[in-house]
């Protein structure tokens, strides 16, 4: 009937009908890559080799507070202090934080 | 700390107080303390350096951990291996680059900095800035914010200047256009000079002051959502899209730049980082209507559909918008076959922008238009009216008739128009379509002059030529994508090459011919148009069998 890429399309726009979060849910302290974060929650950037992020504020021990992140879309956006940031999920992929 | 906004009128006699007090008198300590890898390794450094560069030790030490080329060719060739092994030590404790290192702890330095002498009150998480996000940056209203928000540009621009150009038009005629000729004519002046200054000098410089207003309101417009912030979250918006045909969402900033010309466009995109998006977002700067396009669509608009004027215009932008999309996925599967380069952006909070800086931005831009367009315009009006009144003998009619230089040049060239709507004495259109390579300003100003009749207004004699609205609208359709004007044409040349120059001239010209015909035919059909048609779709095919055999040779170019 559907193919695998339409129902997870499908999935989608039924979670965001029902305005429900599309990641997993995280634990306090969990060790995982930026682009993993779900909206709304806070985390610490622990190891980041990108110079450009770490320019912009996202150097080791910066708090970072997910703003948008939504798994269909190519670049997530990230309030790093009083800046808001749009970074590409490739990126964001190379960045890693602890939850909370 | 002195806090400037750059926007805003500077006080340089209190800044240049302030840093002359701060270095006198340093309040904070100058060294910054690294990781204690990172001090252990500048110790080694120094002491490896220290009989030579006793003072600046440090520094250079620190540039030697990043990587500075310059500074680590000054280095004896005894001391780099040394220097070299402690400076891949830190990097591989760290498992950073050695840029990365120090950048990294200057930030960490500089956030425990803030944090124990900047105390702030009432901070929250979600600001103004972020509420309105959750409507223009909505993944569903997004997009229709976005189109709303560009289509009041037009609007605006459009519905008002209208009347303002009504009056300088007015008002440039009767000083320049018939005021001078009867003066000069009291004074006995030769009847061509006469011609010249009214016709040439006047008549030019009565179209470049009617186009003043609508690209005024447009750069106004513009200057408007750049300096409120919401352009960055246009580019946001824009991503999406951007990635379906294979360039990166910051190429969208060069693309916006295209609405004023082409050719700092094309310069903006330096800004990206890899060759083949910076060839890439070059090649689809022409599709946006650069301000020298404007005059042309509101010439025409307002002549073809004077109620209807600011929807042609709009519907114009977004075909160019359109035709950029369907080539960037045309050449993302033919020759730019490779994944796009990263997006990184700051999305600055919304706010009320400054009359200085919004009349500054559409100063500089309306200012670089007059001058540039200006001279273009004036020069080609003139050209074109010498060109009217040298003859010679027609070679097409038996007899032998004596016909301007221009009539022969555009009945030359006017069959291969003719699938597009542009009648067989239409040969005006032919003839300005030609100067439009110049610059596209140009077209006006030609078609302004050729047209003129004595004693029959301008947009009757316009009317006639063209037949019907599908002619016309067909024959903009060809203006907005052909070939790219001869600044752009060098512009594309000094960045990328020849190849890609001659690349853009040729494609873009068979594109916006096979456009055009298929628009015309198809709003006026025929028997014979299936013929056109059938024959614009060959060509379609060609060229995308082509591209893909180009593709072929130029994957490795940008792997």
């Amino acid at each position: 009937m559907l193919s695998n890429r339409h129902r997870v399309r499908l999935r989608n726009w039924g979670r965001r009908l029902t305005n429900q979060k599309p990641q997993c849910r995280r634990l306090s302290g969990e060790c995982l890559s930026l682009e993993q974060v779900p909206e709304g929650r806070q985390a610490t950037v622990y190891c980041n080799s990108d110079l450009r992020t770490i320019e912009r504020g996202l150097a080791c021990g910066a708090s970072v507070y997910m703003i948008r992140n939504e798994t269909e879309e190519p670049n997530l956006i990230v309030a790093v202090g009083d800046a808001r940031y749009v970074l590409d999920r490739r990126v964001a992929h190379k960045i890693r934080v602890r939850i909370g | 700390m002195f806090p400037v906004v750059l926007n805003k009128r500077l006080n340089d006699q209190i800044l240049k107080r302030e840093i002359a007090e701060a270095l006198s008198d340093p309040k904070i300590p100058a060294r910054i303390h690294y990781d204690e890898i990172v001090e252990k390794g500048l110790d080694a450094i120094e002491t490896l350096l220290s009989s030579k560069n006793d003072a600046r030790a440090r520094w250079i030490s620190l540039k030697l951990i990043e990587g500075d080329i310059e500074v680590s060719q000054q280095i004896s060739d005894e001391t780099r291996p040394a220097v070299e092994k402690i400076v891949q030590g830190i990097c591989k404790h760290r498992g950073q680059q050695g840029t990365a290192v120090i950048a990294d702890d200057r930030f960490g330095y500089i956030r425990g900095l803030l944090k124990d002498v900047v105390r702030r009150r009432n901070v929250s998480q979600h600001t103004f800035s972020d509420r309105l996000d959750k409507i223009t940056l909505n993944s569903i209203l997004g997009l229709p914010v976005f189109f709303f928000v560009m289509y009041l540009v037009f609007l605006v621009a459009v519905r008002l200047s209208q009347p303002i150009i009504d009056l300088i038009d007015a008002g440039f005629s009767w000083l320049l256009v018939d005021g001078i000729p009867a003066l000069l004519d009291r004074a006995l002046v030769p009847q061509w000079l006469t011609f010249l200054l009214s016709e040439g000098l006047g008549g030019g410089i009565t179209t470049i002051a009617t186009f003043i207003p609508p690209i005024f309101f447009i750069f106004f417009s513009l200057s408007i959502l750049e300096d409120s912030g919401y352009m960055a979250r246009a580019a946001f918006i824009a991503d999406k899209f951007m990635r379906r045909i294979g360039l990166p969402g910051k190429a969208f900033i060069p693309l916006l730049v295209g609405f004023g010309c082409t050719v700092p466009a094309i310069m903006a995109t330096r800004t990206l980082e890899s060759k083949r998006d910076r060839v890439f977002a070059s090649l689809l700067t022409p599709f946006v209507s650069c301000g020298a396009k404007l005059p042309v669509y509101t010439f025409m608009g307002l002549m073809f559909f004077p109620d209807k004027a600011d929807l042609v215009i709009f519907s114009l932008y977004l075909s160019g918008i359109l035709m950029a999309m369907l080539t960037g996925l045309l050449l993302k599967r033919t020759i730019f076959r490779t994944e796009p380069g990263d997006f990184v952006m700051e999305l600055p909070p919304y706010h009320v922008p400054t009359c200085r800086g919004i009349f500054l931005h559409t100063w500089h831009r309306l200012k670089d238009f007059i001058l540039r367009a200006g001279k273009t315009i004036l020069l080609a009006i003139i050209l074109i009216n010498v060109l009217k009144v040298v003859q010679i003998k027609d070679p097409f009619t038996p007899g032998g008739q004596k016909i301007t230089i221009l009539e022969l040049g555009g009945k030359a060239l006017n069959p291969v128009f003719r699938p597009m709507g542009i009648n067989k004495d239409n040969w005006q259109a032919s003839v300005a379509l030609v100067s439009g390579i110049f610059a596209k300003e140009a077209v006006v100003g030609t078609m302004q002059s050729l047209y003129i009749e004595e004693g029959v207004e301008l947009k009757s004699t316009v009317t006639r030529a063209f037949g019907g609205w599908e002619a016309a609208y067909a024959y903009l359709l060809f203006v907005l994508l052909y070939s790219p004007c001869v600044a752009a044409l060098t512009m594309l040349f000094k960045e990328h090459g020849r190849t890609w120059l001659f690349f853009s001239l040729i494609y873009l010209t068979i594109l916006a011919w096979l456009i055009a015909t298929l628009f015309y035919q198809i709003s006026t059909f025929r028997i014979q148009s299936l013929l056109w048609i059938g024959f614009s779709a060959l060509l379609g095919i060609a060229m995308y069998q082509y591209l893909k055999l180009i593709g072929r040779g130029s994957r490795n170019a940008f792997e």
